[in-house]
């Protein structure tokens, strides 16, 4: 055999015995769920929070029914409870009962251009005690595809007998009519599925207000944000946009984490913000595509514009800390953005440095000068993240640990910073036409 | 055929369907993602991309029969866009963190291989790839990489050539 062929030939032996990893299946799996919308960590937090502390959070807008339905006034406020006092919506109210006794009962639904919107009440006369009773797994079938949930919130009565949901799901094809509402729970540590069948009612459907397309490209230092479209129905405001993929990788970035889709970008109309309702991303390769849901637009519009708040970019820097072996732990500030310095030891030929930053501060750049000499980061080890509830802002926010592990050992220790990527606050406004 | 089938489901955006029809070709799939990349990480990176694609384009496809070669052609650029991207990191950022993380548990005459496939550009080194490790025939190969079968076979003779020059010794043309 040839000496390059033999070369060749050697590591197709290695391929030929490569096994392929157990999770392919299921990250191929992934992927594809994601596709739809793929909710930042933090968003899925919120929206926790949504089911768990509904009344504390100020989530104005799903849209929503008929014959006003009753007993959401609770679950619901501002434009959906607007709708349905005007009976806007199609009532449906059918039952599923499950053999425990567990009632299930779609009330009505609402359908525009951006969403399709669930009313239904789950009825427990044993209590719901546990936890996933509490959110069921839902999605409604169609003709050729389902329609997943993408958000919802609900409100128990006191017995927790009794739970009120409000859910969005994907606004159906217009070829749809016949459709069910699906639902799974865990009974018994069985999971049972029950469905309701009922039929869309074009009629009731309140389509969209505004519908246009922008196609406009904003720059922001070296990222763009492009704006595809906008459209408006009673229920809410979807903007479709696409931003750039940082061109930076941060080195203090732990695999399987996305950044780059970082954001607060508010709307604003006549210059006063509507609410935010939530938003998603995915990306395929390319840019970060953006849908961002935003409430009902009020009535008379003149101006609408979009105020970019933050967006996650890099910045250069030279930040230098001074650091002893077993020091307290350290507070300093980088960019405006809270760093922790938790502790600092030394084993067996490394300098280890744990700190801790909100999660969408990560480093770049990073070395450790040890006794005048400088040494690279060797390693980054995440220790995992926590939610942290800050109470001046009333808000929380993750909070996002690593041990930093540099080669080599000494007294005098000082941590050079040169590049961080973090949440960069711009404030611009993007006025979008509307015709 | 059951796959003709399983296609028309994947077409209407059964998402099931659609890994069902990858997995039945997982080690394909995944060598084919791996001889791109050269690690585990980033092929199944690939392959995610991959899917996502295939879910949003499959409704495109105008013969069922040509999914897979048209699938692999698109893992194909899926990974050459990361190890592009890569590239651009290795680059950019002159630390050695990411050098460390590259050899890391690596076997020696890997290394030795992948190091020699550097200094060919990276047409050559696709095919080389696809016809040595793959096993792949020119028709194949030219379909993925999206050129003709002169073109495929010009390049994998050239690659050798090169290869011949920076190692030294023989070479000749696979058939």
């Amino acid at each position: 055999m040839k000496r390059i062929e033999d070369t060749l030939n050697h590591y197709k032996e290695q391929i030929d015995h490569l096994e392929v990893p157990e999770e392919m299946e299921i990250r191929l799996q992934k992927a594809l769920d994601q596709k739809r919308r793929k909710k930042k960590p933090f968003a899925l937090v919120a929206s926790i929070l949504v089911v768990f502390l509904l009344l504390s959070y100020n989530f104005n807008a799903i849209a929503y029914y008929s014959q006003k339905l009753m007993g959401y006034d609770e679950v619901i406020n501002g434009t959906l409870q607007d709708l349905n006092e005007k009976g806007k919506g199609q009532e449906i109210n059918k039952s599923y009962t499950f053999n425990n006794g567990i009632k299930v009962t779609l009330d009505g639904i609402m359908v525009d251009a951006n969403n399709l919107i669930a009313f239904y009440t789950i009825e427990a006369p044993k209590g719901i005690a546990e936890n996933h009773m509490l959110t069921p797994t839902l999605y409604i079938d169609g003709l050729f595809q389902k329609y997943h949930a993408q958000g919802g919130q609900g409100k128990a009565n006191d017995e927790y007998t009794k739970i009120k949901w409000v859910h969005e799901f994907e606004p159906p094809h217009f070829f749809e009519k016949n459709m069910s509402f699906n639902f799974h729970f865990i009974i018994n540590g069985k999971p049972q599925e029950g469905k309701i069948d009922f039929t869309l009612d074009r009629m009731k459907a309140m389509g969209h207000t505004i519908k246009q397309t922008i196609n406009k490209t904003y720059t922001f230092e070296d990222r763009n944000l492009k704006i595809h479209s906008i459209r408006a129905t009673p229920t809410s405001t979807v903007i479709k946009a696409s931003l750039e993929k940082l061109v930076d990788k941060a080195q203090d970035r732990v695999r399987d984490r996305d950044l780059h889709a970082l954001y607060e970008i508010n709307l604003l109309a006549n210059g006063t913000e509507v609410d935010r309702l939530g938003s998603g991303s995915s990306s395929s390769g390319g840019d970060i595509e953006l849908e961002l849901r935003y409430d009902a637009l009020p009535r008379d519009i003149e101006k609408l514009e979009l105020k970019v708040v933050k967006l996650q970019n890099t910045q250069e820097l030279s930040k230098k800390i001074e650091l002893q072996v077993d020091m307290k732990s350290l507070t300093t500030d980088i960019m405006g953005q809270e760093m922790i310095i938790k502790n600092v030891y030394q084993d067996e030929g490394y300098t280890y440095i744990t700190l801790v930053t909100e999660e969408s501060v990560l480093l770049d750049d990073v070395f450790l000068k040890i006794d005048h000499v400088l040494s690279p980061l060797d390693e980054v080890i995440e220790k995992g993240y926590d939610k942290v509830i800050v109470k001046e802002e009333n808000k929380a926010k993750i909070t996002y640990e690593r041990i930093l592990k540099f080669k080599g050992t000494g007294k005098n220790l000082e941590l050079q910073i040169n590049k961080i990527v973090y949440p960069k606050t711009y404030n611009d406004i993007i006025e979008i036409p509307i015709k | 055929m059951e796959s003709s089938h399983i296609i028309k489901r994947a077409k209407k955006g059964d998402k099931e369907a659609l890994v069902h029809l990858i997995m039945s070709q997982k080690a394909e799939y995944y060598k084919l993602a791996y001889a791109y990349t050269g690690n585990k990480d980033d092929a199944l990176d690939a392959l995610e991309d991959m899917i996502v694609i295939l879910y949003d384009k499959i409704s495109s496809l105008k013969k069922d029969e040509s999914f897979y070669s048209w699938s692999k052609t698109i893992l194909a650029n899926c990974c050459k866009k990361i190890l592009k991207n890569k590239k651009k990191i290795i680059f950019m950022d002159t630390l050695t963190e990411q050098v460390y993380e590259e050899s890391y548990g690596v076997k020696e005459q890997r290394i030795d291989i992948q190091n020699y496939l550097q200094h060919l550009n990276s047409d050559q080194q696709e095919v080389i790839k696809l016809k040595y490790f793959l096993d792949f025939d020119y028709k194949t190969i030219a379909e993925i990489t999206k050129v003709s079968e002169g073109t495929a076979k010009s390049r994998v003779f050239n690659g050798l050539r090169k290869l011949k020059e920076i190692i030294g010794g023989e070479y000749y043309e696979k058939d």
